[in-house]
């Protein structure tokens, strides 16, 4: 509405190549770089029992050589021709990005085009690659405070379908367990062109564009749609809690988290402006009535799809859920109590209109913000097309969030921020030497995450 | 250029030509051109830097000041990042709560913070809030007042955000190094220490602010949709030009020490794998070797094609992240190896850095490595500088750093100039291991033995 008015649009094209791969093109030549962005359909809530950690030990191996492309060319040729790369895995997807100076975006594309066609797959690469994500998950995770309870136990505790549930960064055990014969069944299955979604964003000419794009990517054969995995859950019935012994923390963290709404619905859009009345900026409530008022919190994030995804990659089910750095004279209890007083607030007033207009100019301005750059743009707009169908919703969709009414808040926290559904994962620092507790054996589910695949 | 790119494409499209099997070849990288730079000094002497860019409907704003920690009395660590955060809790004219709501209401983003050199105001506003945003940046900038409740807060947060900190391996070791490095030159302190924070209070941080927030020194620049007419200069002077100026001090008189080898320990009990640095002592930008060490450094660990990428992770498996960085700050600038290896074979993984240093310090680079990180460096400056919010930081820190504007145009030229000779001299001096510094922190009983190999090891505790 707003950003309309104010004369902004995202040029937005989609077609489709034969083989069934969708591309998004968004020309915009103000400044000499483009970003080629490559999202696939498939992330960690795909893998199967006994393979925890796959979907991103396969995005390393995308980055291993591929037909034309021997080991160590990826890096090597986008780097010297000026450009920057990576790839991440989160629960619902896969993507990887080139950003370059324009002049060479042929050179990403036919590096994506190479490796969607024939990666080169074979043992010593996935050898070297397995040590590699160990020591990734020593480094993010098990070396980290606060990080291996996010990625082992948080999801354990919100979810019990085991798709939802299981550990994004995978076990040793189950890393050590796959095989060649793995890794090339998950590309034919997955890395298919009808089941990836191709951005360009910046500066290009759209006409040589779609010529570069067909004479790369067209002939790559397209496979049957890959089988959605069961993602569903079974209704949260009790209130969840468990305190988990960090040897690593020094400052006490409670995670506290709801089971969000549907995608696109109307709950989903009156959360996300929940969440800035609660935690916007300086100004939300969190940061003046905990962090200021009562000195409790000291740092806080949250987000719906936290903490592996926000809303614009949030995909039922998963959690509106929060994370809060807090001082250690206040016990986790009490600090769940605060926040739960928060929300009963808005449960029983609402939000006055005047806090309202706030946030609203704080999701337009945020939005704008988030389109400085080609790679968020690409990324934006790849991720509705894989999520929703529709990149044009990047240009349609904020009347929906600035709509929502103050009545409309207040009914979504009480059907979702009900203390029944709330779980609660309490991290208490714990001295050297204590002992770690072991990741029980349940029949709890998890959810999801983003890796860090590449470089820098 | 631009018409032998298109004629490439052409060919490309048309024929039965196209060759898959080889990548494409395209055209050289183009020169970075500055977009104009409308530049303006008020009579106190603040410099103003307008590039009207309405690319969004949105403006960002840097006002920064020569006032980093490196201005910290010893002992007084964390004042000028403490000046920096209070700026916003509290001026003569609103409280706390009032600028965080008006920050809001006018769609802005509004924070402070400060590094070894300089002390930053940032922010960003939506375009039709740009008066009074900037009527709020100068009234933060010269008007906070230290509330004694905000003051207390802001120190009891800290120590616990330092607790924090302290709790990451990387933290400590980054710290560490930057004491190793510099001895007894403030760079040596950019960090505080529960200790000191406990001696800050409301006169420490509004004599700081007298002092060394002052315009004569500072620059202002601004980067989005505003055009630099004469109105827009005439907001800007009925803000800002009545700000009286003083004289600013200059930064204290130090030297860092000569480079030596040592070999520092951090025992962190319980870690899975050993945070390493190696270090050493390099130069500013402003000396005539820091383009190519620029380009050494890159070859050597700059990306995920560079020697030490492809040797320490992609070979060995040793690591998930193997990489070197030039650090260039004022007055002194560090070069530094960093990786976290798991701890059997922290041994060799010292070892293999030490070769890869050695070896750039000691063999010619070859003319494909050359030419590939001339245009990685190249390429990467001007995406990085693709964006309004990372243009307006690039601008700010060039001025505050003392370097020309030209600086940016002249940056991929300069990349491009580095030859061969100089780059390896460059890294013969400021890369060749024998004078580097160790410092690693991890589980001292699972990795000390492999330590000592490499000479006489003092372990410390973890702060």
């Amino acid at each position: 509405m707003l950003l309309q008015a104010s004369g902004f649009r995202i040029p937005i094209e989609k077609y489709r190549l034969a083989n069934g791969m969708r591309v998004i093109l968004s020309p915009d030549n103000s400044a000499p770089v483009v970003t080629v962005y490559l999202i696939y359909g498939v992330g960690a809530r795909s893998e199967s029992k006994g393979r925890t950690g796959f979907a991103h030990l396969f995005e390393h191996m995308m980055f291993q050589g591929s037909e034309n492309a021997p080991k160590g060319e990826h890096f090597r040729l986008v780097e010297s021709n000026g450009g920057s790369l990576n790839g991440s895995t989160h629960p619902d997807y896969t993507d990887y990005f080139e950003v370059l100076p324009s002049n060479k975006l042929a050179v990403a594309l036919w590096l994506e085009a190479d490796r969607m066609r024939a990666l080169a797959i074979n043992e010593a690469n996935l050898q070297n690659q397995k040590e590699a994500v160990k020591q990734e998950r020593r480094l993010s995770f098990d070396n980290q405070p606060y990080n291996t309870a996010l990625i082992e136990h948080w999801p354990k505790l919100a979810f019990r379908n085991w798709a939802n549930s299981h550990s994004l960064i995978g076990s040793f055990e189950d890393l050590d367990a796959a095989t060649v014969q793995d890794v090339a069944r998950f590309f034919k299955t997955y890395y298919a062109p009808n089941n990836a979604v191709l951005v360009l964003a910046g500066d290009f000419d759209a006409a040589q564009a779609k010529k570069l794009v067909e004479s790369y990517f067209s002939e790559i054969p397209p496979q049957p749609q890959p089988p959605r995995p069961d993602l569903s859950e079974p209704p949260q019935g009790e209130a969840r809690w468990e305190t988990y012994p960090d040897r690593l923390a020094k400052v006490p963290a409670v995670v506290i988290g709801y089971p969000g709404p549907r995608r696109r619905s109307a709950d989903y859009y009156a959360l996300v402006m929940l969440d800035i009345v609660l935690t916007g900026g300086d100004s939300s409530r969190f940061y003046q009535n905990l962090v200021k008022g009562r000195q409790s919190v000291i740092q806080y994030e949250a987000n719906l799809g936290w903490p592996f995804a926000g809303p614009t990659d949030y995909l039922d089910p998963g959690n509106y859920a929060m994370f809060f750095l807090h001082h250690p004279q206040f016990t986790g209890k009490q600090i769940v109590a605060q926040v739960e007083e928060e929300i009963a607030r808005v449960q029983k007033e609402g939000v006055p209109e005047k806090e309202l207009a706030r946030a609203r100019t704080f999701l337009r301005a945020g939005r704008i913000r988030q389109l400085e750059s080609t790679r968020a743009r690409a990324m934006l707009l790849g991720q509705y097309e894989l999520l929703d169908g529709d990149p044009e919703l990047l240009n349609t969709e904020l009347p929906a969030f600035l709509g929502v009414s103050g009545e409309q808040i207040r009914e979504a926290a009480l059907r979702y921020l009900r203390p029944t559904a709330r779980c609660v994962l309490e991290i208490v620092p714990a001295p050297v030497g204590a002992r770690q507790r072991k990741s029980g054996p349940s029949a709890a589910p998890s959810k999801s995450k983003t890796t860090k695949g590449k470089s820098r | 250029m631009r018409f032998l790119a298109l004629f490439w494409l052409t060919m490309m499209l048309e024929g039965e030509t196209i060759d898959r099997t080889r990548p494409p070849v395209t055209t050289d990288l183009p020169v970075y051109k500055l977009p104009p730079v409308s530049e303006h000094r008020l009579a106190n002497g603040l410099e103003i830097l307008l590039v009207h860019d309405n690319r969004l409907p949105l403006i960002h704003l840097r006002l920064g000041f020569p006032a980093g920690s490196k201005h910290d009395p010893p002992g007084l660590w964390g004042l000028s990042e403490t000046t920096a955060a209070l700026l916003i809790e509290g001026t003569t004219k609103r409280s706390a709560r009032q600028i965080a709501e008006l920050v809001t209401e006018l769609g802005g983003a509004l924070r402070a913070y400060s590094g070894p050199d300089v002390l930053l105001i940032e922010g960003s506003v939506l375009a039709e809030n740009f008066d009074p945003f900037l009527e709020l940046t100068a009234d933060v900038a010269r008007n906070a007042n230290f509330p004694e409740d905000e003051v207390k807060l802001r120190k009891q947060n800290r120590k616990q955000e330092l607790l924090a900190q302290r709790a990451q391996a990387d933290f400590l070791a980054q710290q560490r190094m930057a004491q190793v490095l510099f001895g007894l030159h403030p760079y040596a302190h950019q960090e505080p220490t529960p200790e000191t924070i406990d001696k800050l209070d409301r006169a420490a941080l509004s004599a700081f602010r007298d002092r060394y927030l002052t315009p004569g020194r500072a620059v202002l620049v601004l980067v989005g949709d505003l055009p630099p007419t004469q109105k827009t200069l005439r907001m800007l002077e009925s803000k800002l030009g009545d700000w009286p100026s003083k004289p600013a001090p200059a930064p204290p008189e130090a030297r860092p020490p000569e480079p030596k080898r040592s070999i520092v320990l951090i025992d962190r009990p319980g870690s899975v794998q050993a945070d390493l640095r190696i270090g050493r002592l390099a130069v500013t930008r402003r000396d005539p070797d820091y383009f190519p060490l620029l380009v050494a450094n890159t070859i050597l660990g700059g990306g995920a094609s560079s020697r030490l990428f492809m040797n320490i992770r992609e070979k060995q498996g040793f690591a998930y992240d193997a990489h070197s960085a030039v650090n260039a700050l004022e007055e002194a600038g560090t070069l530094e190896v960093v990786t976290q290896v798991r701890n059997e074979v922290l041994g060799e993984a010292v070892q293999a850095v030490l070769a890869e240093m050695r070896r750039i310090a000691g063999e010619p680079v070859s003319a494909d490595e050359l030419a590939a990180t001339r245009n990685y460096l190249s390429g990467v400056f001007v995406i990085r500088l693709e964006t309004q919010q990372a243009l307006a930081g690039q601008l700010a820190m060039t001025r505050l750093l003392g370097l020309p504007l030209d600086y940016l145009e002249q940056y991929t030229l300069r990349v491009r100039a580095a030859d061969a000779d100089q780059v390896r001299a460059a890294a013969a001096r400021y890369i060749s291991p024998e004078q580097a510094a160790i410092v690693v922190v991890g589980d001292a009983a699972k990795i000390r033995p492999a330590l000592e190999k490499f000479g006489q090891v003092l372990q410390e505790e973890a702060p």
